[in-house]
């Protein structure tokens, strides 16, 4: 299409000013022209805020355009007379709802019967019409168990995170190197929770989430408060030889974790798909090795053999680009 | 005159297979933006185009925890199972997309705007290239 | 004689812009080769010129679709935005910072200001990489504390267990990193803090 647009130019232009010693130019600048020529239509487009271009003498596009608008139709038509949002707006007592609701309908019907005369471009304005005037009328009517699962699982979410928080804080407060200063109104807080609670028992899930909002609001200043520009340092060390063993193990498994996701979008065919089969062979073998000395007791020796496999294992993993 | 003529529609054929040339620059696949999302839960299926989410364009007018945190969008291409109706009635992209804060649901190619069969995905993802790495390999393979 | 010329000039011309398509175009098959390196994934920078096409030249929209010339080219976008060494060749948090953009935290009420928490977390790591530095400053500005707590990561010490394996998977930083945040290969802006 776009050529054929360039073409148009390109004879237009030419024909225009003929054997004109200028060609060269004109050639450089319809060189130019056909490389920015995308950007030039998007912008003329936007500047038009034309945003369903139609050029229906362009065969191509009159073929997408009509299985677009038919889809469409049959969207709107599905939506229209069969759909949860069209029920909850007939069951309600919004007027101004139903009304649009009935609107929208009869814009679609009209399009129906544009589209039948061939009127493609008129037809799909309709059924713009029509699309706007239901997603106007469902704003009027807003689903109340929608609402009410939204506000529960808000409140859930606010619950879990306060618990978080609070674990957190109190975990500063008793370090001694960061000073909380007691900035947080514990008495207030206890209250704000035991309300948000309180009306989570009364199904006012709206309240009991805001409630508990606050709650987590007043925990977070408390937090950013206690800890601004401060720098925490997680140390890489183990209190114990267990924890480091299970710390290699995960960082094992993460290893597999990968290779194997990597394993599942390869042909069996394909030369990678032996490489990663032998490394996940090869590391059957070191966890065998390492459950050994576990189950003689030798923990020591047990991180010792999972820690150089686990190396062994990056670096195999490295080395072949994976 | 004619003579001349005929040598220039002859130049004229050149220009234009070296422009149709040029024009072929168009690369051929892996270019799109970082972090472009294409939603193909339903699309295919549908005779529509799979939807594509442009985060560079939406990051610029809102931060990640309008939609990631308000709006309840998952984050995981495609796990939001979102659909039309949910749009229409207000949900994921229909809090914005409903013609108050943006353009509402009626331009159906502004999103519905992917090559017919991409895949859902992020585009340019780490995992994404992991995959890509896999089936090229298939292909050389076979 | 004027007009001779000309046409031989203008075959030059058609001449030259031949060849200028014909490198472009084996240019664009020599990049095809790099694409399918098995060592791409970490290693391959793109050019320049391929960066931020245009919707039309980007590989996943459809150019039969007349819309998608009317989608903003990013390019456009990023014009007036700080550059960055990957993903979008933007850098987000220095846009935010020097506020070239001001995205909303709120959906409708353009005045609501994200409550920014100034915390750092040093990660000391096993190896020989430098130790990673997790700013909460520029995470808070762009997300809430429930995106990533308690689900992604538990605000403890030592509770949660990160492998570069993990976050390659989508896992952990992997959720945002790598997808839409700056990518994995960008090693250095997490592994900031060298060793003493």
């Amino acid at each position: 299409m776009l050529i054929k647009r360039l073409q148009q130019m390109l004879t237009s232009k030419i024909l225009d000013l003929n054997n004109n010693a200028s060609s060269t130019i004109v050639g450089v600048l319809i060189s130019t022209l056909c490389f920015h020529l995308p950007v030039l239509a998007s912008d003329a487009a936007v500047k038009n805020k034309n945003l369903n271009v139609n050029s229906p003498q362009d065969k191509q596009d009159s073929i997408i355009g009509t299985s677009v608008s038919s889809n469409k139709s049959e969207l709107i038509e599905k939506i229209l007379y069969n759909s949860s949002v069209t029920k909850r707006i007939e069951s309600s007592e919004n007027e101004k709802a139903i009304a649009l609701l009935e609107e929208a309908r009869k814009s679609y019907l009209e399009s129906a019967k544009l589209l039948e005369e061939g009127r493609k471009d008129a037809a799909d304005k309709k059924l713009d019409d029509s699309l706007r005037l239901l997603q106007t009328a469902s704003s009027y009517v807003t689903d109340p168990n929608r609402e009410e699962t939204i506000m529960r699982q808000r409140y859930e979410q606010l619950g879990e995170m306060f618990v978080t928080f609070r674990e957190a804080y109190d975990r500063i407060e008793i370090s001694n190197d960061i000073d909380t200063d007691s900035s947080l109104d514990n008495e207030h807080l206890h209250n704000l929770v035991a309300q948000a609670n309180e009306f989570e028992r009364n199904k006012n899930y709206s309240q009991a989430a805001a409630t508990m909002e606050e709650a987590v609001n007043l925990l977070k200043m408390a937090l950013s408060t206690a800890l601004d520009k401060k720098t925490i340092i997680h140390e890489f060390r183990f209190d114990t030889v267990e924890d480091e063993y299970r710390y290699e193990m995960e960082v094992n498994q993460s290893y597999i974790k990968l290779l194997k996701f990597i394993l599942d979008n390869l042909d069996r065919s394909s030369d990678r798909y032996a490489l990663i089969e032998n490394l996940l062979q090869r590391n059957d073998q070191i966890l065998a090795e390492a459950n050994l000395h576990v189950t003689s007791g030798e923990m020591k020796s047990a991180l010792a053999s999972l820690e150089q496999g686990n190396i062994e294992l990056m670096r195999l993993i490295r080395s072949n680009g994976i | 005159m004619p003579h001349f003529h005929h040598q220039f529609t002859f130049t004229f054929h050149k220009l234009l297979i070296s422009v149709c040339m040029a024009l072929m620059i168009f690369p051929s696949t892996g270019n799109a933006e970082y972090g472009d999302v294409v939603i193909n839960n339903y699309s295919d299926a549908a005779g529509m185009r799979p939807v594509i989410f442009p985060h560079w364009f939406h990051r610029v007018r809102f931060r990640c925890k309008v939609c990631h945190a308000d709006l309840g969008f998952k984050f995981q291409a495609g796990g939001n199972k979102i659909n039309m109706l949910k749009i229409i009635d207000g949900e994921y992209c229909g809090a914005c997309h409903n013609g108050e804060i943006a353009w509402s649901v009626e331009n159906c190619d502004l999103c519905h705007s992917a090559k017919p069969g991409t895949p859902t995905q992020v585009h340019e993802s780490t995992l994404q290239k992991l995959i890509i790495g896999g089936k090229k390999d298939k292909k050389e393979a076979q | 004689m004027n007009k001779l010329l000309t046409t031989a000039s203008f075959n030059k011309f058609c001449l030259l812009i031949f060849f200028l398509g014909l490198a472009l175009v084996s240019g664009v098959h020599i990049s095809d080769s790099l694409a399918a390196d098995p060592n791409a994934f970490n290693r391959l920078m793109k050019p320049k010129s391929e960066r931020n096409p245009p919707p039309a030249k980007d590989g996943i929209h459809d150019p039969q679709n007349e819309t998608t010339f009317v989608l903003q080219p990013p390019r456009e976008q990023f014009s007036t935005l700080p550059t960055g060494k990957s993903g979008n060749y933007v850098d987000w948090v220095k846009a935010l910072e020097e506020g070239k953009i001001s995205p909303r935290y709120d959906l409708t009420d353009p005045s609501v200001e994200p409550v920014v928490m100034d915390l750092n977390i040093v990660r000391e790591v096993k190896g020989s990489m430098p130790n990673v530095v997790y700013p909460h400053k520029q995470h808070t500005e762009w997300l809430d504390c429930s995106n990533c707590h308690p689900a992604i990561f538990i605000p403890q010490k030592g509770a949660n267990n990160i492998s570069m394996a993990s976050i390659i998977l989508g896992e952990k930083c992997g959720v945002c990193h790598g997808k839409v945040a700056f990518p994995i290969a960008d090693c250095r802006r997490c592994h900031s803090s060298k060793k003493e």
